[in-house]
């Protein structure tokens, strides 16, 4: 188990797993086991995923075409499904970042408002 | 093979996964078995993640459904007994359900395959006297043609009417319906032709059904031009009518269509005062039907200008009656549905309180899967495709049985001589019917214990000893069931015995004639060898049929009582002092009331030299003269003065339901064509000389054919009226009897279900000292309670109903003490015999073994 703290980890909202799968294969391709690491590593191990749901979330967005899976080698030198960023992948992250962007500045807004120093 | 490698693949990946983590993880400096723990607690529950993975394929619905499906067989086969019970309580009640339907959809829902319906009315005639007779008045073929010759707010009308009539097919004859038609009814009604041109222009012609094509003329497509003759004159084959036309009655289905004016009967059919015909008229678009109304009345009263003497009382008006026949399809259909709902809900309550026994035993198994990671979903998912499955099993064995029961069912309608052809068969709506059945079946049993079987209770499921209590609340559902259960038998059975009763009391209701005399009746049609009706001279048949041995007594009659028509003729009545009316009458021999049994109230029976005398009825005889003098008045028949010789009984001649109608009888020529019933009295049981007796009209009256031969009994037994009344016993009885096996099995399931439920805190009694048996009379008695509860609410459904329909039946009561007992007896004994045998288990209970398996 990660040795973080439990209060600072973070529960994944609806569909945010979606996109950051997308992001991170913005990257370049990455096989499911880097994909998990990779959040969890890049949230300083905020983001804790439960591995095995990357799974349904990368055979969802395959069924998208957002991604694409292929065959490869991995740094250990192993056999490994690859996931690559289609053309569509890239476009949907457009989207997707641009909405949340949008979401997060509005949660911002009502949690700290302008001239506001928040007490918490 | 795509799913196969998509499996294999997502298997991989994971193991890749988990094994990276691993490696990972003794990199950080873990002992290899300590990293393999942490990589799977890391990675989650595999087999959720799997399921989660494959329903985000799209083929996986239908695939994970073959695997329900095959999943299903396998908990069916390991529990045959019950999975047998369900199955053969769905059939019970798929079978007369699915037979009902399409006896349903054959009289009443199959629309009439014409053009363009909604434009299509019906033209009748109303006679405007208060005190008339028949109110309303079909349309006479000469009427028919004024119609057709002024209405300007029809395209087009059309004329019809029906007969039974002897045709000749080459060297044999045969009974067959005939139609007699307006040349254009076919172009009116818009129905096109299966075969061949249609009525021919030159020649006589005519038009055969489908039905009459395939079974008297073997299907040939060249009998277009052949000749049949009807009733000697030979017509030519002009067509045969598409399989889907049966003609426009529900119930006659013609085999003959012929054009009126060539038809054998045309020298009839030409006179004015021959009503009986059916005008089909078609609106034109566009004209309203108030105007179309105003027009036929107008035309009507022209009529009645023109024609006094038979229309000057009568008023034309339009009669709807496709739409009218909607409204009794659709009032008959949603009563036969509803009826047969509560079999169907009977059947349902029993299957879901059998699944409720077995999601209870599997909650063990459930809790355990839901331990594993399998989502609620996918569990109702599998309880409801195991209901769709018995309920496919038992739909098959249902439909199967219906098939049967469909080819059973036609031989039990009186034909009276008549060919009707009825049949039922699987159309596409009674498939549609069994389809909906199958689904509300499998969803409402499926449901239920679905729900319950597969809400999560982990910790108790998971201890074997508390598995009851994860279907706590289902008690007072499954009671309820069986109370419903046990109303419904009630219900039934207690409307069976009513029935019966009813039966019972028609044979003790006055007639007018007398059943039970030992009197034999035949009724005979004679035909010459080229089909023509033949004069059979009465007399001479009955002096034959007078000289067998042991026969008393023969009259010859041209009308016999309860024939269900009403049989006979109408005469026009005058008498002094009154206004001239209608009455209903009939032509009869010497001394053929009396053979019946009609009482002669006063004067005598009519004989061989009255030619112009009559008798009348005790009702007309009243009308004559209220103080009783009406023998040897005269009054006037269509005309010619007769003389009353004698008053007779009161004599149900139409329907026992009818009120009684004034007639006279007159005296029947000594020989004449049509058909005609020879009643013969004999010394003891006229069902012995029934051979003879066929013998001997043969050999009488060669080339005749007897339309029927039977005892006086016998006919009464056959009459409509009872036989409607026999129908809905015999329905009643079976939907009853079927309604407490289907309860009996739910008693018998709920009383071993609260068997096994406490098993264990009966072996604890008794290990305490308790008595078995007091324990048994406990188990038994709360399934008698709710028997109980079951006939009280069925009684009190059922008689209010009774109540109600007593009012519209002669000799029916619902103060019937056999009916209520009988049927409550009935119910309570298969009550007792449904329980016992469960309760019984108690004393066989041997303490220490259930507490020590525990």
């Amino acid at each position: 188990m990660s040795t973080s703290d439990e209060k600072e980890r973070v529960e994944f909202l609806q569909g945010t797993l979606d996109m950051l799968v997308l992001r991170t294969l913005l990257l370049g391709p990455a096989h499911g086991h880097a994909i998990a690491h990779a959040i969890e590593r890049n949230s300083d191990d905020v983001l804790q995923v439960e591995q095995g749901s990357l799974y349904p979330a990368l055979h969802r967005l395959i069924r998208r075409g957002w991604i694409r899976a292929e065959e490869g080698t991995s740094e250990h030198n192993r056999r490994a499904k690859f996931y690559r960023l289609t053309a569509r992948g890239r476009k949907q992250l457009g989207i997707e970042s641009g909405k949340w962007d949008k979401f997060v500045g509005a949660i911002a807004r009502i949690m700290r408002p302008a001239g506001q120093e928040a007490d918490l | 093979m795509r799913r196969r490698r998509m499996e294999e693949e997502l298997e991989r990946d994971i193991a890749d996964h988990i094994a990276m983590e691993t490696e990972d993880n003794i990199a950080r400096g873990m002992s290899p078995q300590e990293a393999r723990y942490a990589a799977l607690r890391k990675f989650g529950n595999v087999a959720r993640v799997k399921e989660e993975t494959r329903s985000v394929w799209r083929w996986a619905s239908l695939d994970t459904l073959l695997a329900d499906v095959r999943h299903a067989f396998r908990r069916m086969q390991r529990a045959p007994g019950v999975t047998g019970l369900a199955v053969l309580s769905l059939a019970l009640a798929f079978a007369p359900s699915v037979t009902m339907f399409s006896v349903m959809d054959r009289l009443f829902l199959t629309p009439l395959p014409v053009r363009a319906p909604r434009e299509l009315v019906q033209i009748q005639f109303r006679d405007t006297r208060p005190n008339a007779q028949y109110s309303n008045q079909s349309v006479s073929y000469p009427e028919f043609q004024d119609f057709r010759g002024s209405l300007r707010s029809f395209s087009g009308l059309a004329y019809q009417r029906g007969n039974g009539t002897m045709v000749a097919l080459n060297d044999r004859r045969a009974l067959v319906i005939m139609s007699m038609v307006s040349e254009d009814y076919f172009s009116v009604l818009g129905v096109p032709m299966g075969l061949g041109p249609g009525f021919l222009k030159n020649r006589p012609s005519l038009i055969v059904s489908h039905r009459f094509w395939m079974r008297e003329l073997e299907g040939h497509p060249d009998v277009i031009g052949q000749t049949l003759s009807v009733e000697g004159q030979p017509h030519a084959i002009g067509g045969v009518a598409t399989p889907d036309f049966r003609g426009t009655d529900a119930v006659f289905c013609p085999d003959l269509w012929i054009p009126a004016e060539v038809s054998p009967r045309y020298s009839e059919l030409k006179r004015r005062d021959v009503r009986g015909g059916t005008v089909w008229a078609r609106l034109r678009p566009g004209v309203p039907l108030a105007q179309a109304a105003a027009e036929v009345e107008g035309v009507a009263h022209g009529m009645a200008r023109e024609w006094p003497a038979t229309n000057q009382y009568l008023t034309g008006y339009i009669y709807d009656e496709l739409a009218q026949r909607e409204r009794v399809a659709t009032k008959v259909t949603a009563i036969g549905v509803l009826l047969l709902g509560i079999l169907l809900a009977v059947a349902c309550a029993n299957v879901t309180g059998i699944l409720l026994a077995r999601a209870e035993e599997r909650g063990h198994e459930t809790a355990i899967r839901q331990a594993l990671g399998a989502s609620r979903t996918r569990l109702v998912r599998e309880w409801v495709v195991e209901s769709a499955v018995l309920s496919t099993f038992g739909a098959a064995l249902g439909l199967a049985g219906a098939s049967v029961l469909m080819k059973w069912l036609p031989g039990l309608i009186p034909s009276y001589g008549l060919p009707v052809h009825l049949e039922f068969s699987f159309g596409p709506r009674v498939w549609l019917y069994a389809l909906a059945l199958v689904c509300v079946s499998a969803l409402s049993f499926g449901l239920v214990p679905a729900w319950r079987g597969s809400r999560p209770n982990l910790l108790s499921g998971l201890r074997r000893d508390s598995a009851v209590s994860i279907l706590r609340v289902r008690v007072p559902v499954r009671s309820l069931l069986i109370v419903a259960q046990v109303a419904a038998a009630e219900v039934l059975l207690f409307s069976a015995g009513l029935a019966f009763d009813a039966l019972s009391a028609v044979r003790h209701l006055d007639l007018g004639f007398d059943p039970q005399r030992p009197v034999a009746l035949a009724t005979l049609v004679a035909t010459g060898e080229d089909g023509t009706q033949r004069q059979v001279d009465y007399e001479a048949v009955r002096n034959r049929l007078a000289r067998i041995g042991g026969v008393r007594r023969v009259a010859y009659g041209r009308s016999v009582p309860l024939s269900g028509s009403g049989g006979g003729v109408t005469f026009r009545l005058e008498a002094p002092g009154k206004e001239p009316r209608e009455v209903m009458g009939a032509y009869e021999g010497p001394a053929f009331l009396s053979t019946l049994g009609v009482r002669i109230l006063s004067g005598r029976d009519l004989e061989a030299s009255d030619q112009h005398g009559v008798l009348v009825d005790a009702t007309l005889a009243r009308q004559l003269d209220p103080a009783g003098g009406a023998v040897g008045r005269e009054i006037r028949l269509d005309g010619a003065i007769r003389q009353i010789v004698g008053v007779f009984q009161d004599t149900v001649w139409g329907s026992i339901y009818d009120s009684p109608r004034p007639r006279a009888v007159a005296l029947a020529p000594t020989r004449s064509g049509g058909d005609v019933t020879f009643a013969v009295e004999v010394a003891g049981n006229p069902g012995a000389y029934m051979a003879t007796l066929r013998g001997e009209l043969a050999a009488a009256q060669p080339g005749s054919t007897v339309i029927s031969l039977k005892t006086l009994s016998q006919h009464l037994q056959d009459s409509l009226d009872l036989f409607l009344e026999r129908m809905a016993m015999k329905l009643f009885y079976v939907l009853g009897l079927l309604a407490l096996l289907l309860t009996a099995a739910g008693l018998h399931g709920i009383t071993a279900a609260l068997f096994a439920r406490r098993s264990k805190e009966f072996a604890i009694r008794i290990a305490l000292g308790a008595a078995p048996r007091q324990i048994m009379g406990a188990v038994l008695s709360s399934s008698l309670k709710l028997t109980a509860c079951g006939l009280a609410l069925g009684l009190a459904i059922a008689f209010p109903v009774a109540v109600m329909t007593a009012s519209k039946l002669p000799g029916f009561t619902p103060w019937s003490v056999p009916a209520l007992g009988l049927s409550s007896a009935i119910v309570l004994a298969a009550a007792i015999a449904a329980a016992a045998q469960p309760a019984r288990r108690v004393l066989r209970i041997q303490p220490a073994d259930i507490v020590r398996s525990e």
